[in-house]
């Protein structure tokens, strides 16, 4: 079937068609949705949320872009939501106190890269984890994830950077990348 | 992967190109969910067996339910023979122009009789007469009907005759038609006429006098004895339980496995020692069976069985909920391997989360077997039954073990569509009247494997169950 087919038969409500369409995207969503859940489960259960939206909203997509990136758009939001709703995104523990958390690497499995790399993002205080997935995955930029996230633009831009380097430190320490080469500096060359 | 992260400013391009094409496989659940919120829960597919077996009930029951001898005046102790013959003649019913000429039997009444009223007519019809052609024995045909008609309305008269001779031998049965034509229309019908009619209207004369004729068809169509039949619904609360056989993959698939390196990554057991009933922890379910049967009395003790029943049988896994990996079910194929990769999300031996799979299949079964009353007494009694029941599963919901014992996936393209079942059961019977209520255990044995012969572990499936069924003997 065509992705135009496809989309033809989710206006009609036709179950098939949905079926088509569920099989083509929702292991990509569901990929998006374990980086910001907790668990499989609730990965899961964003990934059907998410779903129910796409199929009830169908009539809202006007073509003007990908359909992929307006599934993405929807899955995304539902995960913001879902977090808020069921109280495991809060501002005031992760967002501020996450510098002071213990990050448990040794819970990492080893499996396949992509993946590995997921589970270290998972590894992060679920704030840092949020905003590194809409920043840095999702291209969502700080003024937006701000509204998003009913936070000050200043916060998202720290917590981002402190996510970014807490990732790196890990990704370095998995030996999933190398320490960066740091630039010579003649200065520094000079103080030594 | 290192050399693009160490360009500048590329952190974000690195964790997108590495991310953008992961795939995570979702649970079957999640769908179902979906489209349960979408559509509502979808038809249980059981509900239109149960709506077949009371169409088919409902058909049988109106085919063999006739009027009993006792609703007419007549004395069928003095028809017995003629009732036999009657259901005899039924049984062999008459071709085209055999109808015809029964047609032309008055009534299947005697000789005597015959000629009486044959002997008026002809007078009249002599008055009338023309030169016998085609068309006046057409013409005579409609006469024939008046013949009848008249007969009708003598034919209450007539029925003592049919008593008191006592040996009323169908008239067309032991005289040669051609006599009887003769002998009835004494020239006024040809032989011409009466070859010719029955082609044309073959089936007039019967259906105009069924209708013309409602006593006389009354002492023509006795009822077709049904004092043998009983109709009986039964419903059965069982308990399934599985017996597995891992033969064929310790002779076939471990051979093969173990003779290719492992550097071609072939799925290996767990444990080639272990047998799969040690690696497996199944439990049983409860499972049920309704049905509808006729039960035809062969003899005062033996009775013939013949129905329809629905039956859900189920057992419980336990599992884990794991990370995706693959499922690989090696399957048979004339002697070689054939191995099939499958995701799956259910490991068997560790993951993060203990899980339960339901194994369910709905089965619409023809049981077709014997009951005999062992023990018969005036209310009370003790009865055996078997049957053999040719099955088909129509909607499953299976987990399939893989061949390597690690993981289970998503069987149901594997399930045998066709299968034989046998069940066996002795019941204490409750008599009162016509009514019988039987209560006792029953043991169901499920014949051939529930997966495909490819799937090289089979799998038996056995139900233990309470039987109580109602019978409504005729």
């Amino acid at each position: 079937m065509t992705e135009q087919s496809i989309l033809a038969g989710c206006l009609n409500n036709d179950p098939s068609a949905q079926r088509e369409l569920y099989n083509r995207y929702s292991p990509k969503m569901l990929s998006v949705c374990y980086r910001f859940a907790n668990s499989r489960e609730d990965a899961e259960d964003m990934l059907q949320e998410g779903f129910i939206k796409v199929f009830t909203q169908m009539h809202t997509f006007q073509n003007k872009g990908a359909f992929e990136g307006w599934i993405r758009r929807i899955i995304v939001h539902t995960c913001i939501n879902f977090l808020k709703k069921n109280k495991k995104f809060s501002n005031s523990i992760d967002l501020d106190q996450a510098d002071y958390l213990e990050v448990r690497e040794e819970t990492m499995p080893s499996v396949m890269q992509a993946r590995q790399i997921i589970e270290c993002i998972r590894l992060l205080p679920l704030g840092y984890r949020t905003v590194l997935n809409l920043y840095a995955m999702e291209g969502y930029s700080h003024k937006e994830i701000a509204d998003m996230l009913d936070i000050e633009e200043s916060t998202s831009r720290s917590q981002y950077t402190r996510a970014k380097s807490m990732l790196e430190a890990i990704l370095i320490k998995k030996r999933i990348i190398e320490q960066p080469r740091e630039k010579f500096s003649w200065a520094a060359a000079f103080k030594q | 992967m290192d050399r693009k992260y160490n360009q500048d400013n590329a952190f974000e391009q690195f964790l997108r190109e590495e991310l953008q094409d992961h795939r995570m496989y979702p649970a079957d659940n999640v769908w179902k969910k979906i489209r349960t919120d979408i559509h509502g829960n979808p038809a249980w597919p059981a509900l239109t067996v149960i709506s077949l077996l009371i169409i088919v009930g409902l058909t049988v029951s109106t085919l063999l339910i006739t009027p009993t001898a006792r609703q007419f005046n007549f004395d069928t102790s003095n028809l017995n023979k003629i009732e036999k013959q009657m259901v005899e003649q039924r049984m062999h019913a008459p071709s085209p122009k055999e109808a015809y000429y029964h047609a032309i039997e008055p009534q299947h009444l005697t000789q005597h009789a015959i000629k009486q009223s044959m002997a008026t007519e002809a007078r009249d019809a002599t008055a009338n007469a023309a030169i016998p052609t085609i068309e006046t024995g057409i013409k005579n045909e409609w006469q024939m009907a008046g013949v009848n008609m008249k007969n009708t309305i003598t034919a209450q008269q007539l029925i003592p005759v049919v008593k008191e001779e006592n040996t009323p031998a169908v008239v067309a049965e032991k005289t040669d038609l051609e006599t009887v034509a003769e002998k009835a229309w004494s020239g006024n019908i040809t032989k011409i006429a009466l070859a010719a009619a029955p082609e044309k209207t073959p089936l007039h004369i019967n259906l105009s006098d069924e209708k013309l004729i409602p006593a006389v068809n009354r002492s023509l169509q006795f009822p077709i004895t049904n004092k043998r039949i009983g109709f009986q619904f039964y419903i059965t609360p069982s308990t399934s339980y599985r017996s597995l056989s891992d033969a064929e993959v310790k002779e076939i698939v471990q051979p093969n496995n173990n003779a290719i390196s492992p550097a071609q990554n072939l799925p290996l057991a767990l444990s080639y020692t272990a047998g799969v009933n040690e690696v497996v922890r199944h439990r049983p379910a409860m499972g049920l069976e309704v049905g509808l049967a006729a039960l035809y009395n062969i003899n005062t003790r033996l009775k013939f069985k013949a129905g329809v029943q629905l039956n859900i049988r189920q057992y419980h896994i336990e599992t884990f909920r794991s990370a995706n990996g693959i499922a690989t079910i090696s399957l048979l194929n004339n002697g070689s391997i054939e191995n099939l990769n499958m995701f799956s999300s259910y490991n068997n031996t560790v993951g993060y989360k203990q899980e339960q799979l339901n194994n369910k299949s709905y089965q619409v079964a023809v049981p077709l077997g014997v009951q005999w009353d062992i023990f018969k007494g005036k209310q009370f009694g003790i009865s055996a039954e078997a049957t053999v029941q040719p099955t088909y599963s129509f909607n499953s919901s299976v987990f399939l073990l893989s061949t390597d014992y690690k993981n289970y996936t998503d069987g149901n393209d594997f399930v045998r569509r066709w299968n034989v079942n046998t069940s066996a059961g002795i019941h204490i019977n409750f008599k009162s009247g016509s009514n019988q209520w039987q209560l006792g255990p029953q043991i169901r044995y499920q014949h051939l494997p529930t997966y495909t012969n490819r799937y090289p572990i089979k799998e038996y499936l056995m139900d233990y169950g309470i039987r109580l069924a109602y019978t409504k003997q005729r």
